[in-house]
């Protein structure tokens, strides 16, 4: 490598994910970067990776960095003598063995293609082309095929394409064709599936932030008997309680948080405000430190065998807990719950709800309340894919809005129509993911609306993202804050003052609750 | 080899060997000669890495094994390359007359280019003494490949790398210098008489950049870290920019940067010891910093170290033993005292007058503190274009390393002058376009100014890259959250496939 700040975070986990125990950093002296800054960037980087290990349950020391010069050859080997000792007394990375990736054969993958096309009812697809009008990607794409063009190469037994098409990343996985094909083909279970077999025969898709996302939900899924430590975010005054019938499902927030540590999104405060909302209504939920990532992110990039691995982990602790419901804020688990871990295993034995659909229960009972206020707020709502589309819970975060005293003022594209924020599971980002972004901040801005909010840290972080570089047209007409649901309504409710997402420039900051 | 490319058709070779590292490699010119693409040869360093290092054979040879596979996957996702190639005109430049520049000027002379030296006091020995240790500038008044420009200025540098052409304006009036090389002597280490000053030298909890880095090198090793005065625990350090008056903070606001950016590195190894140590900067007129050298200070304010900008100089004091400074922040109407256990005054003025000006030239189009920076920043060191700089010492000890660099990097412009077409291998950022989403993280953390957005169509901007400035430091591929940027040679790709080849080698 150039220089320790050409090494990627990425590979520091991927390294982990594949069995190995511990990695050292050798590097010149801080001082005397050949490039100026690349050390002191490797630097922080590495802090943010052992915060990463820390989390995953890994020790922080099984990295190092040595800077040396020249000279120090005897000082570097007796460094590095001691660091494998560490190693050696820190055990190995308790990660299940690697198989040998086979390739998959043809054959078995046109079988498996045939009883997709069966499942998903794309057989019935008639060609009438009602998705292809109604797919955001052909906007700025116009080479783009989807969906149908995919299906239909699917029936007819082509599948030789699977093996190098990008075109099956590019989809967003919105849902939008679904809810608009008369009938009724299920285009994302289709490309979910077909996600599965492209990826059995080498067909990866570009990660976004290099694959270190799903590289340490890898290590989620294989890692066995490893103490993670993800609760780090909880406020010592948040009420829990481990006998509670509520099991809150917080997925990847800390993860995203230390990840994009150099964002600074304190996505947390979203779970904080979940939990304080469940509070102000009475209600102590159970939080545990062995939950694993849901899996959305690996199912959606093909990969079935961790995804299954993490599935099995979840179950296991809820239904360990004795909880009857699992409530969930961020959507994308909560549609992976639902439709997903359903599909392979039935009935998971408990109920599942978002905490809009639960906060509207707990109001409708009389248990949550929200203070008066004189004048709303004018606020617009994004409905993200998996919430509004997928799942179609769209009228509990209006209520919830209402009752807040917030006036929402619809998009362009809302509800069950909702516009993508560009980005599944972080792959294919891309330039036109750009436009989209743009689009969509566009649409919030004609509002006139002060704040977009949604429920998904996904599509905050991205359409923060979006925003927070230079743009390529004017400011003004794209710019409006990012909001989570929870935390405006926890804001809202007075328990959590001074909380607020950050996008773009400087600090927003939520008008004080009238009283 | 050869044999095998040409009878069998072989595309790709993978040697294990020694470091391959050395400017021109041999086995891969040789091949190239016999029609493989340089960038599919991939050599292995098993000497250095095994062969030297493991005293017994069989972890050793596991080891390169290993090395190797990784090597086979990285070399199979390689793609085929043109290097960069650029002439050079069989001239060199030096800035500063000092031993160490004489000592440049004589080697590259002596080898048959001609040599314009451009007379500046850049400190280091003084010439009597050079002349003592055998170095006598007014010889080369005699020769006539050396040109000594004296009481001259340079106004501009235009060209490329390998074909600059410097304009200098002399007593005579103006000249165009055409050179291909170009070194420029220049001291480095701030001094700390001159950065202090009398009034406060008999306070020894006050000390310059230059103390500091004495203090740092012996906290590294393990000593504790107390207060020169009375040895009691260091918790609270203030870095403090040194000016009398707002008039001379203004005028050095821009090399300030430079000793900023110095003390910053420094504050980051202190946090990096002690991080429980409250570290502040007090610093008046850092906009040009704070503009130039971002990347830096955000990552100081991510690490705790508290960056507070003045509207007036801030003032050091001494009472009762203690170390004050006085401070007006910026907003404030009445200036805060506080206490610092130690009181490390950032500045030094020893620059020469025109060795950062012809940095800054260089980099045409960056900010003067960037150019400046490059002193702070580098050793004796080569820009790899053509461009060297070496910093000068007083003290003895150094001045001998001193003297060794300016050898060596006379020899390196020698053996550039002499190839007149250089080639350099295409290890530079690329942008993949249709990833791109123009959002400029890659252009924020580029330290060479090798990156530009520009507008790709209405409302689309791409990053592009300028292959020249383009450093290979990588640090744009990892800035880069969607993989739009590919360091070439070294792609995510290939890294990630060599790292896995390797450990499916090491087994369990
Ligand atoms: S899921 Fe969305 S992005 Fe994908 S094809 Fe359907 S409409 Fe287009
Ligand atoms: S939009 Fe930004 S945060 Fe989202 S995947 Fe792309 S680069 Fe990452
Ligand atoms: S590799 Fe380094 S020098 Fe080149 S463009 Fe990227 S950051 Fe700049
Ligand atoms: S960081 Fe990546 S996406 Fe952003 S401008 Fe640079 S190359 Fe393009």
């Amino acid at each position: 490598m150039t220089c320790t700040g050409s090494i990627d975070p990425a590979l520091f986990i991927q390294a982990f994910e594949h069995g190995v125990d511990g990695v050292a950093v050798i590097g010149c002296r801080l001082e005397e970067c050949r490039y100026r800054l690349g050390n002191v960037f490797a630097e922080e980087r590495l802090t943010h990776v052992r915060g990463l290990l820390e989390l995953l349950g890994l020790s922080p020391g099984r990295i190092i960095c040595e800077r040396v010069t020249s000279t120090d050859g005897a000082k570097l080997a007796e460094r590095l003598e001691a660091f494998v000792n560490e190693i050696r007394e820190l055990g190995p990375v308790p990660v299940a063995p690697i198989r040998k990736a086979k390739k998959a054969d043809k054959e078995s993958v046109n079988k498996e293609v045939k009883h997709l096309v069966e499942d998903t009812k794309a057989y019935k697809c008639v060609e009438c082309g009602k998705c292809t009008v109604v797919c955001p990607i052909p906007k700025f794409e116009p080479e783009f095929p989807m969906p149908r063009i995919v299906v239909l190469r699917s029936i007819e037994g082509m599948t030789d394409h699977l093996a190098d098409d990008q075109d099956i990343w590019t989809c967003t996985t919105c849902g939008l064709c679904n809810s608009l094909c008369p009938f009724d083909v299920d285009y994302c279970g289709f490309i979910q599936g077909l996600r599965v077999q492209a990826r059995s025969l080498g067909n990866d898709p570009t990660c976004s932030h290099r694959g270190l996302i799903h590289s340490a939900t890898r290590i989620m899924a294989k890692t066995t008997g490893v103490r993670q430590n993800r609760l780090r975010w909880m406020p010592p005054d948040l009420s829990v309680s481990d006998r509670s019938d509520v099991f809150y499902f917080v997925g990847c927030l800390p993860h995203f948080d230390t990840i994009l540590a150099d964002r600074n999104l304190r996505l947390t405060d979203i779970s904080v405000a979940a939990v304080r909302l469940m509070n102000a209504a009475g209600v102590s939920p159970h939080i545990d430190n062995d939950e694993v990532c849901c899996g959305h992110d690996l199912i959606w990039t093909g990969d079935e065998e961790n995804f299954l691995r993490l599935m099995d982990k979840n179950l296991e602790i809820i239904r360990k807990s004795g909880a009857e419901k699992v409530v969930f804020s961020c959507p994308e688990c909560y549609r992976t719950f639902t439709k997903d871990y359903r599909e392979f295993e039935g009935d998971l034995g408990f109920e599942l709800l978002h905490i809009s659909e639960y906060l509207q229960s707990l109001m409708d009972d009389g248990r949550l309340t929200f203070p008066k206020r004189e004048s709303a707020i004018p606020v617009t709502y994004h409905d993200s894919c998996r919430l509004g589309t997928h799942l179609e819970v769209i009228d509990s975060p209006r209520h919830l809005f209402e009752a807040a005293g917030l006036k929402i003022i619809e998009m362009e594209n809302t509800k069950n129509r909702s516009y993508c924020c560009g980005n599944c599971a972080w792959t294919n980002c891309s330039s036109t993911t750009m436009k989209m972004q743009l689009e969509r901040m566009r649409q919030a801005k004609r509002t006139g609306a002060e704040f977009l909010l949604t429920s998904d840290p996904k599509c905050q972080i991205h359409l923060s993202c979006a925003m927070s570089g230079e743009l390529p047209i004017e400011r003004e007409l794209v710019d409006v804050p990012v909001k989570d649901m929870a935390i405006a309504l926890a804001e809202i409710l007075g328990g959590q003052p001074g909380v607020s997402t950050r996008i773009g420039r400087g600090e927003e900051r939520w008008p004080t609750p009238e009283r | 080899m050869r044999g095998f490319c040409s009878k069998r058709g072989g595309k790709r070779v993978v040697i294990g060997a020694c470091s391959p590292e050395t400017p021109e490699n041999p086995l891969r010119k040789d091949l190239e000669e016999a029609g493989i693409n340089g960038y599919l040869v991939e050599q292995v360093d098993i000497r250095e890495q095994c062969a030297w290092v493991h005293p017994s054979t069989e972890p050793a040879t596991a080891k390169a094994t290993a090395l190797v596979r990784g090597g086979i996957e990285r070399s199979l996702r390689q793609e085929p390359l043109e290097d960069l190639s650029f002439d050079v005109t069989g001239a060199a430049l030096v800035v500063g007359r000092s031993e160490f520049g004489v000592r440049a000027a004589e080697k590259i002379a002596e080898e048959g280019f001609r040599v314009y030296l451009l007379d500046e006091e850049t400190g280091g020995r003084s010439l009597a003494e050079s002349a003592a240790a055998g170095s006598d500038p007014d010889a080369l008044v005699g020769r006539d490949d050396v040109e000594i420009l004296r009481d001259c200025r340079i106004e501009g540098i235009d060209g490329i790398f390998g074909r600059w052409r410097v304009n200098v304006h002399t007593a005579e009036g103006s000249r165009e210098l055409d050179v291909g090389t170009i070194l420029v002597v220049t001291p480095w280490e701030p001094s700390a008489e001159d950065s202090i000053g009398h009034s406060y030298s008999d306070n020894p909890d006050l000390i310059a950049v230059a103390e500091l880095e004495r203090l740092l090198i012996r906290l590294e090793k393990g000593a504790q870290a107390s207060r020169p005065s009375d040895g009691a625990p260091l918790r609270r350090i203030g870095f403090v920019q040194r000016v009398e008056n707002e008039e001379e903070a203004a005028r050095a606001a821009p090399r300030q940067s430079a000793f900023i950016a110095l003390a910053i590195t420094q504050a980051l190894r202190l946090k990096r010891l002690h991080p429980g140590m409250e570290i502040d900067f007090y610093v008046h007129h850092a906009e040009g910093f704070l503009r130039t050298s971002k990347a830096l200070s955000d990552s100081a304010a991510r690490s705790g170290i508290r960056f507070n900008s003045l509207a007036a100089p801030p003032e050091i004091m001494t009472e009762d033993g203690r170390t004050l400074v006085r401070a007006k922040h910026l907003g404030h109407d009445e200036p805060t005292q506080v206490e610092r256990d130690l009181v490390v005054v950032v500045g030094g003025q020893r620059t020469s007058g025109i060795a950062p000006r012809v940095l800054q030239l260089l980099h045409a189009g960056t900010g003067e503190g960037l150019a400046e920076g490059d002193f702070a920043g580098k050793r004796a060191v080569d820009f790899n274009r053509g461009v060297f700089v070496i910093r000068t010492s007083d003290s003895d000890e150094a001045a001998a390393r001193v003297g060794s660099d300016a050898e060596s990097v006379a020899s390196a412009m020698v053996r550039l002058m002499r190839q007149k077409t250089v080639r350099v291998p295409r290890h530079v950022a690329q942008v993949q376009e249709y990833r791109c989403r123009g959002c400029g993280k890659c252009t924020s953390v580029c330290e060479h100014d090798a990156i530009t957005l520009v507008e790709k169509e209405k409302g689309e901007q791409v990053a592009q890259i300028d292959e020249m400035r383009c450093e290979g430091c990588g640090l744009c591929r990892v800035a880069c959250c969607n993989g739009a940027m590919a360091l070439l040679g070294y792609t995510t790709t290939q890294l990630l496939a060599q790292m896995l080849g390797m450990i499916e080698e090491v087994g369990d």
